[in-house]
């Protein structure tokens, strides 16, 4: 995955690496920022942190119509994105895959996927995704 | 400084306006500004404009579209762009500049040609950004307040169904409404799923449409009408999930911090608030607005609609002219519509939709921008001098 | 002494009935194909089954020296699957990255390769087979066409290996029946005569070579077909480990595939075998299960197995195509 808007950001979209503002604790992701966006502080002192590779359900909706890039029925949801320490989490949009209306609801636990978003020209690029748990399909 | 003054606005109907162009759109606005001003205006009056349009035509429509339609080429002419708030920003923008005493007499503007568009908002959710909007329509974007409303509060299915019936007959009675039929709470929840949880009549239709009005100074309102009405007050803001504001989930903090500069600056509260024209993109929109602008508490807006005080014979109408569910959202032309609708429900000259005797008006927006991130919200109190 | 330190597979969530497939055709068919999903490809699915390899390692991808992967599938002439596996665990920097292609001995050449990068190196490396057969509905392999992946960690030594790297072989010949184009079905060929002069005299060569007398209880052996593969175990008196009825023909991914389930379902102390049969030759590697053997700290291949969604034969055709993605890219 490469080509500059793609490439910029890898660090974030393949390893979900977060910046905390070291004065009110809020995660900036996927941006590198250098000012908060919730309590303002510029230039403001950003530590990074790891984010752990599954989030929680904060709100949803299932697509029906949509681009004929993305296949229908499609969740999607704001997912909240734990540390892997202690500190808050980032509040992201996620795309589900592989799950349905029925196995979803706020709340729900799902872990981080790896899977083909678009692509650059031919290239694909992969970041994550987000799903119930492979067993739970069982 | 001087109190701006809205003292003309020119309205046409609202639909899908095939034989109209997006210049013949401003054009009709125009002349039906014109024509309505009670002691009329001579274009030479005009000495500055705002235009607010997305643009979602793609015709390159800047500032100068305006002096073509208008004629007003040597006239100062800005175009507003802010989401589904252009509108509603161009208002602002002319209302402070004739406060500053800058402009005299101001022009507001406000155009979409929806319908020649033909992939329309839809194909924006094929966005190839990561952990932006890719995937999220405007029915995704305010369905998953509303998912989240249904959860944490006692809010109903029902209820937000409600405000769609509730509008869609306002809609009947206003003559501008594109959609012109009424539907029941079954109707809204048996429609075609567009985004559950939001169903096709939960959601406003495509539409051309424009609208203009008339600001001016103070001093200078007389000239052209014996009947003035006020702009008491104004606000704008932004907002973003992304801040982690577990508020920003279930609603609009942007339209909270707008009002709040909207009420401060008239000196007014939300219980002063006679008449609303609000933001009803989506039936859960204004579900959602009712305690964003602090018309009830939070998660109390499916109760407000329950007790019936946003109808037209309740305590705190709420769109009146049938929202934007009914009368349609021309993204460019919507707010600019709805400060036409408040200047003329608090003249007494709504006809069928007229609710008693407002002194006082509000006026509002919510629009998503940067790629369904970020919301902004504009406000516009107006008030009988 | 080399060992395996970790082990994993994967397989999609998606799978086609084969008798459905070929009822199409005025056939018969029996088991399952697994059908990737529209948003996976090599590098995705690679990247899953190398996850849970490097969990039950314990080695951070960042620790990694070397990323060799297999695959007799990949639609890229010039793309690569190995450095994009290893930049998305953090193994970049000085990484040697190997994309081995060609032939299903890819498999096993990419564990010899990497045994001597360890050997040499003192530094762990992983080892990817992946794969995602194409499926035409002309051709006769329609309802075989599988997908999967399977990984590999190696290290020069570990606190609990699964298993040591006891013998590494290969017979090259140069025989090639079965074959195929870029995105096209294979041109099969006699299978007979293939099982006869080219599993035949390739794999029990490589097979001796890599057991140097010992016995293995259990084995895997993949090959283009079912015939082949159990061709390929000619002599070898083992209970063969296979997926290839849930999963259909998974090409490279296959070898690493079962072996990762063979890992999981194994004792301790058992002797194992890897035979590897394609275009060229065979590959064989023969090993000694230790304490690590078992599924903790991982998703397990039988967990893959179990957790399925039935898929129609459009789905099993369309999503091996390339997506069409018309996007926006600049809003
Ligand atoms: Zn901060």
């Amino acid at each position: 995955m490469s080509g500059p808007r793609y490439d910029r950001s890898k660090r974030q979209d393949q390893h979900l690496i977060g910046f905390e503002c070291q004065a009110c604790g809020w995660v900036s992701f996927p941006e590198e920022k250098r000012t908060c966006k919730r309590c303002g502080d510029a230039p403001a002192e950003m530590a990074e942190v790891q984010l752990a590779e599954r989030g929680e359900i904060q709100t949803f909706v299932v697509q029906q119509y949509l681009p004929d890039d993305i296949e229908t029925p499609q969740p999607v949801a704001i997912v909240d994105l734990p540390q892997e320490g202690e500190g808050e989490p980032a509040r992201a949009y996620g795309l589900l895959t592989e799950t349905d209306l029925e196995e979803i609801d706020v709340g729900t636990e799902v872990v981080a996927r790896f899977r083909e978003l678009f692509s650059d020209g031919e290239r694909p690029i992969n970041s994550f995704k987000f799903s119930v748990p492979r067993e739970e399909k069982a | 400084m001087t109190d701006p003054h809205v003292v003309g606005a020119g309205m046409i109907d609202f639909g899908e306006l095939y034989e109209q162009s997006f210049d013949d759109l401003l054009e009709s606005a125009y002349l039906s500004l014109i024509e309505n001003v009670d002691k009329g205006v001579d274009p030479s009056d005009i000495d500055a404009a705002w235009y607010g349009t997305i643009d979602i035509a793609n015709e390159g429509s800047s500032g100068s579209a305006v002096a073509h339609a208008t004629g007003l080429f040597e006239t100062p002419i800005t175009r507003v762009e802010n989401a589904c708030a252009t509108g509603s920003d161009a208002f602002r923008n002319a209302a402070q500049a004739v406060k500053a005493g800058d402009a005299e007499v101001a022009l507001v503007i406000g155009a979409e040609k929806m319908t020649d568009s033909t992939e329309g908002l839809i194909a924006s959710a094929a966005l190839e950004r990561l952990w932006r909007g890719r995937g999220v329509t405007m029915p995704a974007y305010f369905g998953m307040r509303a998912t989240r409303h249904l959860e944490e509060y006692e809010t109903t299915r029902e209820q937000i169904a409600e405000i769609s019936v509730k509008n869609h007959e306002n809609g009947t009675k206003y003559p501008h409404a594109h959609q012109q039929f009424e539907c029941t709470v079954e109707d809204v929840k048996e429609s075609p799923t567009v985004s559950y949880p939001l169903n096709l009549y939960d959601c406003c239709p495509v539409t051309d449409g424009a609208c203009a009005v008339l600001v001016t100074s103070e001093e200078r309102a007389r000239e052209f009408t014996d009947d003035p009405i006020r702009v008491a007050g104004y606000g704008l803001a932004s907002d973003t999930f992304q801040r982690g504001a577990p508020e920003a989930l279930t609603n609009f903090p942007a339209t909270r911090q707008a009002s709040s500069q909207a009420y401060e600056r008239a000196g007014l509260g939300p219980d002063d608030i006679d008449v609303a024209e609000v933001h009803d993109c989506f039936s859960i929109t204004e579900l959602i607005t009712y305690e964003d602008l602090g018309f009830c508490e939070d998660g109390k807006g499916g109760q407000f609609v329950d007790e019936g005080r946003p109808h037209l014979d309740g305590d705190k109408p709420v769109n009146p002219s049938g929202g934007l569910l009914s009368k349609g959202h021309p993204i460019g032309a919507t707010g600019v519509a709805q400060i036409a609708e408040i200047f003329e429900q608090l003249r007494g000259e709504a006809g069928d939709v007229q609710v008693d005797s407002p002194e006082v008006g509000l006026q509002h927006n919510i629009g998503i921008g940067r790629n369904a991130t970020g919301a902004v919200s504009c406000v516009n109190i107006l008030e009988r001098p | 002494m080399v060992v395996i330190d970790g082990h994993g597979g994967y397989v999609p969530l998606y799978r086609v009935d084969r008798s459905e497939v070929a009822a199409q055709h005025g056939g018969r068919g029996r088991g399952e194909s697994a059908v990737p999903a529209r948003d996976e490809n090599h590098v995705t699915m690679a990247c899953e089954a190398a996850d849970n390899a490097l969990a039950r390692a314990g080695v951070a991808g960042e620790d990694l020296g070397a990323v060799v992967t297999a695959s007799v599938s990949d639609p890229f002439a010039e793309h690569g699957i190995a450095a994009h596996v290893a930049s998305r665990f953090g193994a970049t920097g000085d990484v040697r990255t190997t994309d081995l292609r060609g032939s299903r001995r890819a498999a096993t050449d990419a564990l010899a390769a990497a045994r001597e990068f360890v050997a040499a190196n003192d530094a762990p490396a992983l080892v990817v087979g992946v794969d995602v057969l194409p499926a035409d509905p002309d051709s006769d392999d329609v309802a075989e066409a599988g997908a999967g992946a399977g990984a590999i960690v190696l290290h020069r030594d570990a606190d609990q290996p699964a298993a040591e790297l006891v013998g590494v072989a290969q017979e090259t010949t140069g025989f090639v029946e079965h074959h195929r184009r870029h995105g096209e079905a294979a041109e099969t060929g006699d299978a007979k005569f293939e099982g006869r002069h080219g599993v035949g005299e390739a794999a029990p060569a490589a097979t001796e070579r890599a057991l140097d007398g010992a016995t293995p209880t259990k084995a895997v052996a993949a090959a283009p077909s079912d015939r082949l593969s159990g061709a390929a175990l000619g002599g070898v008196d083992a209970e063969q480990v296979s997926t290839r009825d849930q999963v259909g023909d998974a090409g490279a991914a296959a070898a690493l595939l079962d072996l990762a389930h063979l890992l999981e379902t194994a004792v301790t102390g058992e002797t194992a075998l890897v035979v590897a049969y394609g275009a060229g030759g065979a590959g064989a590697v023969a090993l000694e299960t230790t304490d690590g053997v078992g599924t903790a700290d991982a998703k397990s291949v039988a967990t893959y197995l179990d957790a399925s969604e039935e898929t129609t034969y459009a789905k099993h055709l369309e999503y091996r195509e390339p997506v069409d993605y018309e996007g926006v890219k600049t809003p």
